[in-house]
């Protein structure tokens, strides 16, 4: 028996929400194994940061600046990329969560905000997707990973509204894993847990995360690195026979 | 960042069911990538044939014969493999099976096939659990991997007791990552899809093989080492954070 790879080495991974937290994570160690990665988020400067520490280290980073709420920035988004690598083998879809508008009783939620947050966490999502599949649907191969949240399962009151639409991003991958799976493209998500990203650090202090952590059955809260190895499974050939699967990385059913 | 890797060249793995199937190709497998297995089955003469090949390339593999559904047996296994490593990594529980008739409607089931199938799928589990579990947390390290079946989620017809006893299986692997969790053990399921083992083209005709491997989005039935890419998975320090999960290796939601 051949020992299944579980190698990304010289793989062309898009990673958006690339400029801070788990998406600024996972693209770090994509490079640093080996991986083609394209950087992907509004902000220029901090994408900037990001690929140089990425080929400080021997990796390759490219800086495609995007605006994931807009499909036809998508559509460019994919064309640069695959002109650039000549073709897109994993999609690393962080870009989303709910940002500032984070803890708000839902009896507050202005329409505004709750337009923001669809744009953002449901939108966005399905249009990088159908984007980006298109060109793995031609290749006959390609490994989509959304990156959905624990509070898509369980219910968290402040969470109500993103809540919903990472309940929504679930099935969304389930159904698009039934439609692409003819073509070979895979469709799976990760659902973290609480992670001590600097603005999860910052917004939810140590007393909240503290007594958060007595609730996860592994006690601690994850880190964005925690969500590297089930990124890099899903990503390679050793899971090439799963797909419409979400992985719950979140220390433990809670 | 440390990149994780799937290593298991340290850890000591057992495998119960490790004499046919997907056991036995398990079994391989982790002797491959260095494990230190101890293999435990009813067959003693099959099990020394899976030794004598797992050692061959260069493995470190020891027989231990058990019924999984005796208390005593398991006992013993539990001792031996420390006796003779020292300590238990992860354990992989894949005896299991529908029996003899593996399709029986249930107002026709005898209580002694009820009972047997029970026994080796959910009362196995159970003792192994709870035998080895002992050990791990003692240890305050441990990885545990039951085996589950789409049969646990999904009504088949003439599988009241193979389903009844793989939902078991799921929700004691959800209860028991709960239970565990404070004690840095691990444990999820794996719940293959059809693979295509000597067992699973002798059991169903060409024919119906051809008609299921049509309905699976990914268009294929699975190979041994797509089970292997999520064990080893599992089993490595790269799911650290995942536990409590039951991951479908089956081609694709249906």
């Amino acid at each position: 028996m051949s020992l299944p790879s579980f190698s990304v080495e010289g793989k062309v991974t898009i990673v958006t929400g690339a400029s801070r937290g788990i998406g600024k994570a996972l693209a770090a160690g994509f490079a640093e194994a080996g991986a083609r990665v394209a950087l992907v988020a509004r902000t220029v400067s901090e994408l900037e940061a990001t690929a140089n520490e990425i080929r400080s280290k021997g990796g390759t980073a490219i800086v495609v600046p995007t605006d994931v709420t807009k499909p036809r920035q998508l559509a460019e988004m994919t064309r640069k990329i695959k002109e650039e690598f000549g073709r897109i083998d994993v999609l690393l879809n962080v870009a989303g969560g709910a940002g500032d508008i984070w803890v708000m009783p839902p009896i507050d939620m202005p329409e505004e905000h709750y337009d923001e947050l669809d744009g953002r966490n449901f939108k966005a999502v399905f249009f990088c997707n159908q984007a980006v599949a298109r060109v793995m649907i031609e290749q006959k191969s390609g490994s989509i990973i959304n990156i959905s949240s624990l509070s898509g399962t369980k219910p968290v009151i402040f969470e109500a509204v993103v809540g919903g639409f990472k309940a929504a991003v679930n099935q969304m991958t389930r159904a698009l894993a039934m439609a692409w799976g003819p073509d070979n493209v895979r469709v799976n998500a990760i659902a973290p847990g609480l992670t001590l990203t600097d603005r999860v650090k910052k917004k939810m202090g140590p007393e909240f995360i503290a007594n958060f952590s007595q609730g996860i059955p592994l006690r601690r809260p994850a880190n964005p690195e925690d969500h590297l190895g089930p990124a890099l499974f899903l990503a390679s050939d050793a899971s090439a026979y799963i797909t419409g699967m979400v992985i719950p990385s979140d220390g433990g059913p809670q | 960042m440390v990149v994780p890797d799937l290593n298991v060249s340290e850890k000591v793995v057992i495998i119960t069911g490790a004499s046919r199937g997907i056991g036995r190709a398990l079994s391989l497998g982790f002797a491959e990538a260095g494990a230190s297995v101890a293999l435990a089955a009813r067959d003693v003469s099959r099990l020394n044939l899976v030794i004598e090949q797992a050692r061959a390339s260069g493995g470190k593999a020891i027989a231990v014969p058990t019924d999984v559904t005796i208390a005593s047996e398991v006992k013993k296994l539990a001792r031996t493999v420390v006796g003779e490593y020292g300590r238990v990594d992860v354990l992989i529980n894949c005896a299991g099976g529908a029996g003899s008739r593996p399709f029986i409607p249930l107002l026709e089931m005898e209580e002694s096939r009820w009972d047997s199938v029970l026994a080796l799928n959910l009362k196995g589990v159970y003792l192994c659990c709870r035998e080895i579990g002992t050990i791990m947390a003692k240890q305050r390290y441990g990885s545990i991997i039951n085996f589950s079946s789409g049969a646990g989620t999904r009504p088949v017809q003439g599988q009241t007791h193979y389903g009844a006893a793989k939902a078991g299986v799921n929700q004691l692997t959800r209860v028991l990552a709960v239970e565990l969790g404070s004690s840095n053990v691990r444990v999820n399921a794996i719940s293959p899809g059809l693979i295509a083992t000597q067992a699973s083209r002798d059991f169903l005709d060409p024919k119906l093989f051809a008609k299921f491997e049509k309905a699976i989005p990914l268009g294929r039935a699975g190979v041994p080492e797509d089970i292997l890419g999520t064990a080893l998975f599992l089993a490595s320090d790269a799911s650290s954070y995942v536990t409590g999960t039951i991951i479908p290796v089956c081609g694709g939601p249906e």
